[in-house]
């Protein structure tokens, strides 16, 4: 029987960690397509993800988790849109010391509109040691604004705990989309 | 007529003020509910501060915020936390305080039976009112624990440092609590912080008790929003519990039921969710929307989750 497939994403703005995030749960050395950094007024890093970042966790099957991390510039959108097709789900990570940390979200929440519908999607703020506002209320006001309901976190993506943290939080998700399905199907 | 002896002590106060209230004690004494005495340490039910005194902190540390009571000239901050007594001091004022003071526990680490008095009232139920209320004054919640300052309206707990480990703990067995309305002023030389860590913690660690009183034992629950757990203690069961209550609203029997966990587990939950302002009671169905899923999102996933949290080393 061929090995099965499965594709989490990571997307979030400029330096908000989604290749640190990778890392932090890949099981081989994560693939970047790291380019000098050319928006040095949007991100101080030298480096940036041009086409994707892609790390993988084999599974005791033989299957494999496939972790894609999108490039986080909105001219690379068209990729975003490639890559989330057929994704189990999806993580969004917010750099809170940006400029305008809720529009980044209402970004990639429309962007990915599609998987925060089915709820398989968890958001997680990052330097919320440093930068206090805007608060967890703050980017719940701008989900709830687009419609959706979703679970924010403040995390440390060089943390493996948080990330795996994400990650749990996303499955149980996931399974609780299942579980209601099923009680709907009964009451109808 | 005195029913308990009961001692009164004085840190660095002027000159002045030290001379009047000996002579006020000594006039005061048969118009107070207990006999009070002056007393040289610090074990005292009541320690009145000069809070500009090199050694008002030092009280503040070793008596609790409940014991000191800062008296204070025009112009004077009072110490964080405790309550005040103006200068010059009034035969009333000061019998009105000794009146209501607090029995000394910081020695025995006990509560004074005597002092279970009707105004003191369950940890959980007091906080949970009291938050309920988002009133905009602030309030001095007081224990055998200490003494929390809270403005309920900003979710704020103001203190003069950040609340450490050892700061949490004895709150986290307190059982009854007393709750008053302070002063503005009692705020200064104190910051502010968050107080769901400290509510959401006093909540979900008490697994063996039933819904808060407001809270229906039947009734329907459903989450206003994800609680924060990256901030927020918390085990895997509480993700399970708050997935299944952020999509729709669920009995505490059928929490238990799906996520395999004791009734006062979920109750426990449920309790925290409430004082952090996190919960939704009651409330009318909601219409789950139709998912513009393809039909590979009815697979079931619950297999392969177990394989995948296996392989990450997640708890299953």
């Amino acid at each position: 029987m061929q090995p099965r497939e499965y594709k989490l994403l990571f997307t979030g703005s400029m330096g908000a960690g989604k290749t640190t995030a990778i890392a932090a749960v890949s099981a081989i050395e994560p693939c970047s397509t790291d380019v000098l950094n050319n928006d040095l007024a949007v991100h101080a890093k030298a480096t940036t993800t041009a086409a994707m970042d892609y790390g993988e966790v084999v599974l005791d099957s033989g299957d494999r988790l496939r972790l894609y991390g999108t490039p986080g510039q909105a001219r690379f959108d068209f990729m975003w849109k490639i890559l989330s097709q057929g994704a189990l789900g999806v993580v969004i990570l917010i750099d809170n010391s940006r400029p305008d940390p809720l529009a980044d979200l209402r970004e990639y929440a429309t962007a990915f509109s599609a998987l925060l519908e089915r709820m398989h999607a968890v958001i997680g703020i990052g330097r919320t040691e440093t930068h206090a506002t805007p608060g967890i209320d703050d980017f719940h006001a701008v989900l709830q604004e687009l419609g959706h309901v979703a679970p924010i976190l403040s995390v440390d993506v060089r943390r493996r705990d948080d990330v795996l943290m994400l990650l749990d939080i996303l499955f149980h998700q996931i399974e609780a989309s299942e579980i209601t399905q099923v009680t709907s199907l009964e009451h109808s | 007529m005195p029913s308990r002896e009961r001692k009164l002590a004085t840190i660095g106060l002027v000159l002045r003020d030290d001379v009047l209230l000996h002579t006020l004690m000594q006039v005061i004494r048969t118009r107070t509910v207990d006999s009070w005495t002056l007393h040289s340490g610090l074990d005292a039910d009541v320690v009145l501060c000069n809070p500009d005194s090199t050694l008002a902190g030092v009280a503040l540390r070793r008596a609790g915020e409940a014991a000191c009571v800062s008296l204070i000239h025009d112009g004077q901050t009072p110490l964080p936390g405790t309550r005040t007594l103006r200068a010059p001091i009034k035969s009333n004022d000061l019998i009105a305080l000794l009146n209501e003071a607090p029995h000394a526990t910081a020695r025995s680490g006990q509560m004074d039976p005597a002092a279970a008095d009707a105004s003191e009232q369950d940890i959980l139920e007091a906080l949970h009112g009291l938050m309920s209320g988002k009133s905009p004054t602030p309030h001095a919640v007081e224990s055998r624990a200490g003494v929390l300052l809270l403005t309920p309206a900003d979710q704020a707990l103001h203190a003069s440092a950040a609340l450490t480990e050892a700061d949490v703990l004895p709150w986290l067995q307190a059982d009854r609590v007393r709750v008053r309305q302070i002063d503005q002023a009692a705020l200064e030389r104190t910051t502010s912080q968050r107080i769901d860590n400290l509510l959401w913690m006093i909540g979900l660690l008490r697994t063996g008790r039933p819904l808060l009183r407001g809270l229906p034992p039947n009734g329907k629950f459903r989450l206003k929003r994800w609680p924060d757990f990256g901030r927020l203690a918390h085990e895997a069961c509480h993700f399970r519990m708050a997935a299944l209550l952020s999509r729709g609203e669920y009995t505490t029997e059928q929490v238990a039921e799906a996520t395999g966990r004791p009734i006062g587990d979920v109750h426990a939950f449920i309790n925290a969710c409430a004082l952090c302002d996190l919960l939704v009671v009651d409330c009318p169905p909601t219409t789950i929307a139709p998912s513009a899923a393809p039909s590979r999102d009815r697979r079931n996933y619950s297999s392969i989750l177990k394989t995948i949290r296996s392989a990450l080393g997640l708890r299953v």
